[in-house]
């Protein structure tokens, strides 16, 4: 059967990717990075890692940026092929969720999540990000029904965003 | 900018191909032959025969005459493998810097890579004269278990041919690329790769125009060439049976019963018997010559090689195991190399497999076209040429003043380009693996690890004021360092002197897409970068810095005598009635064999 191509990312869209991503590498784990939920199988894993190869592997971008540009991309798509080579192997992923969680319990006692909203807020697109600062701002009014509109908004953009499924989920939670 | 070509660098034979928009074309030699042999030989009269041209100086003149230069490319010389193959070949091969092959050649000392570069400026010259464009840059493929330092060699030799090497590409994967380019499947495929001196086997995910590797295996020393050993062995026992000579120990004789024992092999994928007699095998220095009979069937002959296509049915195995996948599922299978035209690889396969091998590539030239079309890709030259064919039909337009459709490409948007895109991901063939304390490694990136990517380690000092670290490196599977394959070492310079314990130095491991790793380390307390350098043994390290071009070939002493210059044109001469005596005696003999039932 044949399958429908994946879509590359212009020159563009790739910068703007970098600018948001490459400042939030570290405190990003393997499923914001793939831009995967937590629940993922194997296979939305997989899918994901070529939805996200086909955008921006540097050998697709090789003729248009420039060596200082090009060597950022490598450094981006070598973290997302280090995420995929965690999470698609189920012995490798469970240390990893095992760790993860002893890491949440840790970092929730000592610190707020704020870092974390910057962290994953940094992987949305910039449209998403306006869509939800303004479901932010419209929940902060009381305004809840446009704010769940931005929500849902900003998650066709990203459908497999834990992140955003989290923040309206919370929004629709009866008060 | 000039052309981007692929090239299948084999270790009996090379191929070359260039992608149009009519699809793959080949480079032909001046013979139209597509298929050229990767042998390099040296006159004695000076000059250089390169390809087919030199395929047959192999017997006549084995000393000068470099085959199978594929099996001592970036190899450590030390390697008990290694040795094995060089007790095998007919020219001279010495111990180099950092433990590199040389081959000797005409008394002069050449690396492996500056032979390699022959071949492939051969090809190179090929295709320019062929699309009469100067050639620029070049996809090479590899074996896919291919080690850093046999990648470092083979990009090497492109370099030194004169061209950018854009791409290393392992060699099952070009295949699967050749096999799925443009066609918008999703499929798993598997890739049978049993070459002349290689066998590997990967298996692909085929999601419209991604190439993904799954998981891949392989051994460097299994392939065409040891199946002719077995045969030839075969016929050195049976003339010392019959007639008590053992012609082991005598290459020229041994050389003779190799050329009809791969002659014997092809006879035999067609045939259930072989029988004849093999005339002329020179046994002494007085050039007496005995004859061999012999009598080979199809069965005998399966469970001669039996163990060799069992250990290749065992790595499919372990590379399924590997991929946690079931070999029934496989929608198709890709057989490459000449060696999968034996009949009982064909048999084992469908056995493992539940179904046939696909049989409408060839398998000779897939890997080639794979190249090609990967060199196409990353050069741009498949856009570039979208452009060219809409400049060439707007031409027409403007002479002939007839409105045509035209439909114009938008460079800045990829996602409506007319001309298929294809992108590889490929993986590590072998684990990456560390020396800890007493003599144990640690796995530090697992094979199959999907490439390019980067790891992290912090390291530190054992001792007070250290300031150099040095950390081994090795491939393999095995906890113990010394069963691994020693890659080389890591060396940390310049470490700020501090108390034992207290350095702490992250070093960045990062494998490249051509597979080649890289490392670079930075100092966690000053975040300073410290000097980090990997020493691969078995790398091409020339002795002088400077890149020797390939024209620089070794020149005989120009003060030779007349006397010499006679010498040389008697042995030109005595060669050339070899070569023609050859020549006729491989043919007499594969129409022997033809005609025998």
């Amino acid at each position: 059967m044949p399958t429908k191509r994946k879509q590359m990312w212009s020159r563009r869209e790739v910068l703007s990717y970098l600018d948001r991503i490459l400042p939030a590498l570290d405190k990003l784990d393997h499923f914001e990075i793939l831009d995967v939920s937590y629940q993922a199988d194997t296979k939305e894993i997989q899918s994901a890692f070529h939805s996200m190869a086909a955008r921006l592997h540097p050998d697709r971008h090789r003729n248009g940026l420039t060596p200082e540009q090009y060597e950022k991309l490598v450094i981006a798509y070598a973290r997302i092929a280090e995420a995929y080579r965690i999470l698609r192997d189920p012995k490798h992923r469970d240390g990893y969720v095992a760790k993860l969680r002893k890491g949440r319990d840790a970092s929730a006692k000592a610190a707020p999540k704020a870092d974390t909203t910057t962290a994953a807020l940094a992987l949305l697109s910039p449209k998403a990000q306006q869509l939800y600062r303004r479901a932010t701002a419209a929940a902060r009014t009381g305004d809840r029904s446009s704010a769940i509109l931005n929500l849902r908004m900003a998650l066709s953009k990203h459908p497999q965003s834990d992140f955003l499924k989290n923040a309206l989920r919370n929004l629709q939670k009866p008060r | 900018m000039g052309l981007a070509i692929g090239i299948d660098l084999g270790t009996t034979n090379s191929v070359a191909g260039v992608a149009t928009p009519q699809g793959v074309k080949l480079a032909v030699d001046e013979n139209g032959q597509t298929i050229h042999a990767s042998v390099v030989s040296f006159p004695i009269e000076g000059g250089l025969l390169v390809g087919n041209e030199a395929r047959v100086r192999k017997a006549t003149d084995p000393t000068q005459t470099i085959y199978s230069a594929k099996r001592l490319i970036g190899q450590n010389v030390r390697a008990p493998l290694v040795q094995l193959a060089m007790a095998s070949l007919a020219y001279q091969v010495e111990e180099g810097t950092n433990q590199q092959p040389l081959i000797v050649v005409r008394g002069q000392h050449m690396m492996v890579p500056e032979i390699s570069a022959l071949i492939l400026k051969h090809l190179k010259e090929l295709c320019e004269d062929q699309f009469g464009e100067e050639v620029t840059g070049v996809v090479l493929t590899v074996p896919a278990n291919f080690s850093d330092s046999q990648r470092q060699g083979t990009k090497e030799a492109g370099r030194r041919a004169g061209m950018e090497v854009l791409r290393l590409v392992n060699e099952p994967t070009a295949a699967a690329l050749a096999y799925g380019y443009g066609q918008a499947m999703d499929q798993s495929v598997a890739v049978y790769d049993f070459g002349g001196g290689t066998f590997d086997f990967s298996l692909l995910k085929i999601d419209s125009d991604i190439f993904e590797v799954l998981a891949t295996d392989g051994e460097f020393f299994l392939g065409g060439d040891d199946i002719d050993q077995v045969i030839a062995e075969f016929l050195a026992g049976e003339m010392n049976r019959t007639q008590h000579i053992d012609p082991r120990p005598i290459p020229t004789a041994m050389n003779r019963l190799i050329v009809a024992a791969e002659q014997i092999k092809h006879y035999l994928a067609d045939n259930e018997d072989a029988g004849g007699t093999i005339d002329g095998i020179v046994v002494g220095d007085t050039g007496d010559s005995v004859s061999v009979e012999f009598e080979l069937s199809r069965e005998r002959f399966n469970s001669m090689i039996e163990g060799y296509i069992g250990r290749t049915i065992e790595i499919c195995q372990n590379v399924f195991a590997a991929a946690g996948m079931d070999p029934k599922r496989v929608d198709d299978i890709i057989m490459v190399g000449g060696s999968t035209r034996i009949p009982l690889v064909r048999e084992r396969l469908a056995d493992f497999f539940g179904k046939e091998p696909a049989n409408h590539i060839n398998p000779d030239e897939v890997v080639a076209h794979g190249a090609a079309i990967q060199a196409a890709i990353l050069s741009g030259q498949i856009l570039q040429q979208s452009e060219t064919e809409i400049a060439s039909s707007s031409a027409k337009l403007a002479e002939n003043a007839v409105p045509i459709d035209l439909q114009f490409i938008d460079l800045d948007s990829p996602d409506d380009a007319a001309v298929p895109s294809a992108l590889l991901l490929d993986v590590m063939p072998e684990t990456l693996r560390i020396a800890t304390t007493g003599g144990y490694s640690e796995a530090f990136l697992e094979k199959n690890s999907p490439i390019p990517i980067e790891r992290t380690s912090v390291f530190t000092t054992a001792q007070d004021d250290q300031t150099r670290v040095v950390i081994q490196c090795c491939r393999g599977t095995a906890r113990n360092v010394e069963d691994n394959e020693i890659l080389g070492t890591l060396i940390l310079e310049d470490i700020p002197a501090a108390a034992r314990g207290d350095a702490k130095i992250e070093v960045t491991f990062r494998v490249d897409p051509d597979c080649i790793l890289h490392v670079r380390a930075i100092d966690l307390r000053t975040n300073q970068e410290v000097q980090a350098k990997l020493n691969v043994v078995g790398a091409p390290v020339s002795a002088s810095t400077e890149v020797a071009e390939v024209d620089d070939l070794p020149v005989l002493d120009k003060k030779a005598t007349r006397a010499l210059e006679k010498e040389q044109k008697k042995q030109k001469k005595a060669q050339e009635k070899e070569e023609k005596e050859q020549k006729k005696w491989e043919k007499d003999w594969a129409k022997n064999l033809a005609k025998k039932r």
